[in-house]
């Protein structure tokens, strides 16, 4: 069989998934976006109204709420915060000192802890901690003198995306962190002496050597968290159920309750396509910067 | 510009010794050689005099300021390391002008110092080249411009030339040489091929075990080699090292008996020795002559394999009882594998070695054995 027909055999069945999974579900979804389809009339189908629920949602003043809550709190903090506390974390575990007193598999261990615990648990859990009645925190900082009224972290408008942020942090935190580690690792050693000879301190060394180093990791990963934070919806959704009121609504709920509690899975369709074309932009992105220069080093 | 000293440098990791005692007087401008067999501790010594490890003892001092104290970069000292340790992400003038850079140079006196380099390497167009668009051979040389251009009191070079091939290796050796006179630099360099340090140094510190067996100049590691490790090491082919035994000791010096019915009369001074005591025979292969005897002592050489090198010829061979002898004689010599031949031995050129592999000191003068050394290669 000549090359001509194997390559393009061998990609047959990615091919394949990707259309069935991935092709026909958003055109049918992009067509569902066109109607007026309702969870109560499935069997009738919806009537063709144009552009009507895209304009609807652009209109809206709720609209640009939750696209704030999803891009700025959502994404933009947790995933700058993560970047940051993941390196932060990843120069500590790499540190001499924790060589020193052998603490370096235990920490580690620790580290695991989060990452190994489901969404779910770990939004349960961290709902019982930060109760405004029972919470241990509260508690404690009633306990420190540092309050003198319980604050219910995840109802008062205050702490609740500080409170939704460090549930989402705490969770996804332990695999930012051993990317960074393995990054850091990698650093060959010689490279540091060579700065230290060259009259560099610590913190000279760390941004001549270390992060141009760790770079290229820092972007595939800034990339990934986005892709999995924009498009999340078990921990606001676990946490919050959006609320207060709609307070914490991001994109994800928004489907979720366009489609299944006002049961207008037209419009709730309309959001998922707004969501996917934002989506694509973040795709374009990964694509740019990081999947090209890896073809290029394949090529 | 100055020299170096070290004094009773020992160097523990834990509870291994790395170095022990090192004592060494470096004098500006000379071209030092720290040679040694893997694990003996030669990069450790040079990462202590760089300031990359502390020592557990003794002193360094730069010129006559004490630096065993003082941090790496402020000892004033350049290291050149074996993987070129180059900043990937930074341009090669990057490279070169970042230690003036973190030491707050003017740019213009900068990018002056780097150019200035570079002119003297040859590289003025890889300057705005990152390194990993460069061979081997131009990291090197980037590698060693980073260093001149702090304009170092001491340049330590560790194994620099050993990710190079072999032709190559010989082109740096003879640049490094030139760079050395040119920029009037006190060297520091380690490795691990003796040719390397017999070729560049002006003194050669042979290191094993974290000791230093012999300091020297090349010359007198060859001609007159302290114990039979130096012996074995300095010298290629190595040294032929034959059990023997004394059978007189005279004041003209030690008669000995070695395989193959030798028996020899050698020049050194007997002192402790007494007969009946086994020693070492030691017979550069160079100075080992074959063919018919004119005058001197020989011996019978079953040869088994050769290696002509054009210019010579390698021959390995038997005497008596199965001892290998290896001999190297000029490459137009007619000796086949099989053949047995005569080879005459000048006790003037032998080595003699007690059990413990300390040399025999010679009774005749340095000057005479440098001459028999220098008429007979």
């Amino acid at each position: 069989m000549g090359e001509r027909m194997f390559v393009p055999l061998m990609l047959a069945p990615i091919f394949f998934f990707l259309i069935f999974f991935y092709g026909y579900p958003t055109l049918f979804n992009f067509y569902n976006s066109l109607t007026d389809l309702s969870l109560l009339g499935l069997k009738q189908g919806g009537a063709f109204i144009g552009l009507r629920n895209y304009v609807e949602l652009l209109s809206s003043k709720d609209f640009y709420r939750v696209l704030w809550n999803t891009l700025f709190w959502l994404t933009a903090v947790s995933v700058a915060l993560r970047i940051v506390l993941g390196l932060l974390l990843a120069l500590l575990l790499n540190s001499a000192t924790l060589r020193h007193y052998r603490l370096t598999t235990a920490s580690r261990l620790v580290l695991l802890v989060p990452w190994a615990t489901p969404p779910i648990v770990a939004v349960v859990v961290w709902r019982w901690l930060l109760d405004g009645r029972q919470g241990v925190i509260n508690k404690a900082l009633e306990g420190l003198g540092l309050i003198d009224t319980p604050i219910a972290f995840l109802a008062n408008v205050d702490t609740i995306w500080p409170a939704l942020i460090t549930i989402i942090a705490w969770n996804t935190l332990p695999l930012v962190t051993l990317t960074f580690l393995a990054g850091l690792q990698s650093v060959p050693p010689e490279l540091h002496e060579a700065a230290e000879m060259d009259g560099a301190n610590a913190i000279n060394r760390f941004f001549h050597v270390t992060l141009p180093h760790l770079m290229p990791t820092v972007v595939v990963m800034t990339l990934l968290l986005i892709f999995w934070t924009f498009n999340n919806f078990v921990y606001i959704w676990l946490a919050t159920g959006a609320g207060p009121g709609l307070f914490t609504n991001v994109l994800a709920t928004e489907i979720y309750i366009k489609g299944f509690i006002d049961f207008e899975l037209g419009f709730s369709s309309a959001v998922g396509m707004v969501m996917a074309a934002m989506m694509a932009v973040f795709g374009i992105l990964y694509f740019r910067f990081v999947a090209l220069r890896e073809f290029r080093e394949i090529l | 510009m100055a020299g170096l000293s070290l004094r009773g440098v020992t160097k523990q990791f834990g509870s291994v010794t790395a170095l022990t005692e090192i004592d060494l007087e470096i004098t500006h401008r000379e071209f030092v050689v720290i040679v040694g067999p893997s694990g003996c501790g030669k990069s450790t010594l040079l990462r202590v005099i760089a300031g990359l490890e502390q020592l557990s003892a003794g002193e360094i001092y730069v010129g006559d300021q004490p630096v065993h104290r003082v941090p790496a970069a402020k000892r004033g000292l350049a290291m050149v390391f074996q993987n070129y340790a180059l900043y990937p992400h930074k341009t090669v003038a990057q490279n070169m002008g970042f230690a003036l850079k973190m030491a707050k140079v003017r740019r213009d006196e900068i990018d002056r110092r780097v150019v200035e380099a570079a002119r003297i390497l040859q590289i003025e167009d890889l300057l705005e080249r990152k390194p990993r668009q460069l061979s081997g051979g131009q990291r090197q040389r980037v590698a060693i411009g980073r260093a001149i251009v702090r304009e170092p009191k001491v340049f330590l070079f560790d194994e620099p030339l050993s990710n190079l091939d072999a032709a190559l290796r010989v082109d740096m050796r003879v640049e490094l040489a030139k760079l050395h006179n040119s920029i009037d630099a006190t060297m520091i360099y380690v490795t691990h091929d003796q040719v390397e340090a017999m070729t560049m140094a002006d003194k050669i510190v042979v290191l094993r075990g974290g000791r230093a067996e012999q300091v020297g100049s090349p010359m007198d590691l060859y001609h007159r080699p302290a114990n039979a490790f130096v012996a074995g090491f300095i010298g290629s082919p190595r040294m032929n090292q034959l059990p023997a035994t004394i059978s007189a000791v005279s004041s003209s010096g030690v008669s000995i008996t070695a395989p193959g019915g030798l028996e020899l009369s050698l020049p050194v001074a007997g002192h402790d020795a007494r007969p009946g005591q086994p020693v070492t025979l030691g017979l550069r292969p160079e100075h080992l002559t074959v063919g018919p005897q004119s005058g001197g002592t020989s011996l019978d050489l079953d040869v088994y394999v050769t290696e002509p090198l054009g210019g010579e010829t390698i021959l390995y061979g038997h005497i008596g009882d199965n001892s290998t002898l290896v001999v190297k004689v000029p490459g137009g010599t007619d000796v086949g594998k099989g053949q047995r031949v005569p080879v005459g031995v000048v006790p003037a050129m032998c080595h003699l070695f007690t059990e413990d592999g300390t040399a025999f000191t010679p009774l005749h003068t340095n000057d005479k054995v440098e001459r028999i050394g220098a008429s007979s290669s």
